[in-house]
């Protein structure tokens, strides 16, 4: 059974916030949506909204605290999400952890070749067929954004690709809402029914809105969508520090928590109830080349501060780690995502993506998710603190053994070594010993390790019906979209 | 240090007042106008230039070195000789239609502006027709688009296609960037060019524009 998270001593974690903080910045986020507001791009939800109680000027809405606090209570606390199976898989409440895959990069370092090149379906099949066989990695996305097919269809492909080849849970970003109902259906499909996804989702979505505040009609679609499916949304705005949201991260995390409730609004707004995580992304514009930064000491203080804030409400939280800017798996790739995936996990951030990242997030690489997930390990034991039961303590054994003897032989040793974190990568070698196994780097390893899940894994696979009805789906799909695009 | 080398010194800081206060004061020991300007400001913002290129200046100081320059050229305007070259070429630029992400396009326009450029920001979800409308009124010598989402670049390809069939073509060039855009895909759209971040933007136009 592969153990998918640490629950048992969680007491290892890391404050950012006071309390004092917290509800300092909740307040001001609480006064910007009243004040400033979010201008909403849809005019079904501007309705709804309305009715509601929000205030609504040329698209702007501003909520009033109390609408905010309603769609607070009306929210699901602590939800589970299921594998395909049916299994539950990520209790997404407290400080529980869970390190996920990278997506939509529109590159892909090939997972045999290490070429790179513009992201195919089949990377983002061979991306969740590695995902499967990794113990530490506890859910995928599609492992880049394909652009071997229209974009409008990307959807439905890539769905297909991940689903036929992992169990795992899955959060797709979704390219439009046509795309993203089909998606839906096709999950159905899967699960036995829609009642049955809704009972038990293995899937989850991401409508993200652009910072500063703004809300184009697509993304609120898909958020519609989401909340009548009661599939779980992750909406989120991606706010890059001192460009699209203030380049004091106190600012960045009261504009980013606008928007997040903004969302929470919209979805409870038109389902109360529906489930819904207290998201957002915190971008490092980096001040000297204008690019994003995937990998700053700022994101993952901003992503485990927002974490804290969603725990006050008992809402699930989301991450970024396990990315580096670098463009190849160097020292800087290792730094960044041990860095970060640590930092996050430390703050009790429930899920966390992006494991996999290369180059600024332009690049999906399956060697670096390889490494992500040796680090994933070592963090998860780390978390797990350490227990002082009876037979932790190993009184009896200490006196046992006594001065000067060794505990090497003892039934103790023997019962409880395996809970020490053992890496598959990582080498514990003597220099000759290493040496004489080929003096391998650990990029090697990452890639030798990749091409033996591509060989030799298989992923549990679908029901021959099933598969056959996804593909129809699929077809179907692709006519009507392409059609009515071409009408 | 002589004013001209101050008003060097003060563009490179970006203080504004400070920096018209030594304008106004080289004017009244006789330095023209047009001395001051390319002399002083304008040898002032390559330096910027250099700087930003280097590494030693970031953007926000960029923007403000910029911010600047155009309060003193302001000021400057009426007493410049005749014919004095003060814009380097007409830039349109714009995210296409169906894409609301502007901010990569929003810094390619402010540093283009920091280097002179006159720019026409036509914004977001900007139609075809409107890049061409705007390149003809004001006599663009390139048309920028940007497009974050992979469902918005075929847009561009569209919007190529709408400025050959306006016989635009041949009196502009057209040069792309967005996260998801890539070489690859500018040439087989028939771009003039593809620049991956602001800098290299920058560098394009003005190789296309000299």
């Amino acid at each position: 059974m592969i153990k998918q998270s640490f629950n048992d001593n969680r007491f290892v974690y890391m404050r950012i916030l006071s309390d004092e903080q917290i509800n300092e910045i909740i307040q001001t986020a609480m006064r910007v949506l009243e004040n400033t507001g979010c201008k909403i791009l849809h005019k079904g939800a501007l309705k709804a909204l309305k009715k509601a109680g929000a205030i609504i000027e040329d698209q702007i809405v501003r909520v009033p605290p109390l609408l905010v606090q309603e769609s607070i209570r009306s929210a699901p606390k602590g939800f589970s999400i299921f594998n395909r199976l049916g299994e539950p898989c990520l209790d997404l409440s407290g400080t529980n952890v869970y390190y996920g895959t990278s997506t939509a990069s529109p590159n892909t370092k090939d997972a045999l070749s290490g070429e790179i090149h513009p992201t195919k379906v089949d990377d983002i099949a061979i991306g969740a067929k590695v995902a499967d066989a990794l113990e530490s990695i506890s859910w995928v996305m599609p492992f880049g954004s394909s652009q071997d097919v229209d974009p409008l269809v990307a959807d439905i492909y890539e769905f297909e690709a991940v689903v036929t080849n992992t169990t795992k849970p899955m959060a797709f970003c979704g390219y439009s809402p046509r795309g993203v109902e089909l998606v839906f259906e096709m999950a159905a499909e899967v699960s036995g029914g829609k009642d049955k996804l809704k009972e038990k989702p293995f899937l989850m979505s991401y409508p993200e809105p652009i910072s500063p505040m703004e809300y184009p009609e697509d993304v609120v679609e898909k958020m519609i969508l989401s909340a009548d499916w009661e599939i779980p949304q992750i909406t989120s705005g991606a706010g890059q520090i001192g460009a699209t949201s203030p380049v004091t991260l106190a600012g960045s995390l009261v504009q980013m928590l606008s928007e997040s409730f903004m969302s929470l609004v919209i979805a409870q707004v038109r389902k109360p109830g529906a489930p819904v995580f207290l998201a957002a992304n915190f971008g490092m514009f980096d001040m000297r080349t204008g690019l994003n930064s995937m990998a700053s000491a700022e994101g993952s203080l901003l992503q485990g501060a927002m974490a804290e804030i969603a725990r006050f409400f008992s809402l699930p939280s989301w991450g970024y780690a396990g990315a580096t800017d670098s463009k190849c798996l160097d020292a800087q790739a290792g730094i960044e995502a041990a860095f970060n995936m640590l930092a996050q996990g430390l703050a009790g951030v429930n899920l966390i993506h992006d494991v996999g990242y290369m180059d600024m997030g332009m690049i999906c690489s399956a060697e670096m998710l390889m490494m992500g997930n040796e680090v994933a390990g070592m963090i998860k034991r780390f978390l797990g603190g350490i227990n002082t039961e009876k037979e932790e303590l190993a009184y009896d054994i200490i006196q046992k053994v006594g001065a000067g003897g060794n505990y090497l032989q003892e039934e103790h040793t023997h019962r409880h070594f395996k809970k020490c974190w053992y890496p598959q990568l990582l080498t514990r070698q003597s220099y000759a010993s290493w040496e004489a196994s080929g003096a391998k780097d650990l990029r090697t390893k990452c890639h030798e390790k990749v091409k033996e899940i591509i060989e030799r894994h298989s992923p549990e696979p679908l029901g021959e019906k099933i598969r056959e009805n996804l593909a129809n789906i699929r077809l179907e799909g692709e006519k009507e979209i392409l059609s009515s695009k071409h009408n | 240090m002589d004013l001209l080398d101050s008003i060097k010194e003060m563009l490179v800081i970006g203080d504004s007042t400070k920096l018209l206060d030594i304008v106004k004061n080289a004017l009244a020991t006789g330095i023209s106008a047009d001395v001051i300007l390319n002399g002083g400001l304008i040898k002032g913002m390559d330096i910027v230039g250099e700087k930003m290129g280097s590494g030693e200046m970031f953007i926000p100081e960029v923007l403000m070195s910029a911010k600047a320059m155009t309060y003193s050229i302001d000021f400057l305007k009426p007493q410049l000789a005749v014919g004095s070259q003060l814009g380097r070429g007409v830039i349109v630029i714009g995210t296409v239609k169906g894409d609301l992400h502007d901010i990569g396009k929003n810094l390619v326009a402010m540093m283009l502006e920091s280097a002179r450029f006159d720019v026409i920001n036509l914004g977001v979800d900007v139609p075809p027709e409107k890049f061409v409308s705007a390149a003809e009124d004001k006599g663009a010598g390139i048309i920028c688009m940007s497009a974050l989402l992979t469902t918005t670049m075929p847009m561009m390809k569209t919007t190529i296609e709408f400025i050959a069939k306006s016989g635009l073509r041949n009196n502009v060039k057209i040069l792309i960037g967005g996260a998801s855009v890539t070489e690859k895909f500018a040439s087989e759209i028939g771009a003039d060019g593809y620049a991956s971040d602001a800098g290299e933007a920058v560098k394009l136009v003005k190789q296309m524009l000299a």
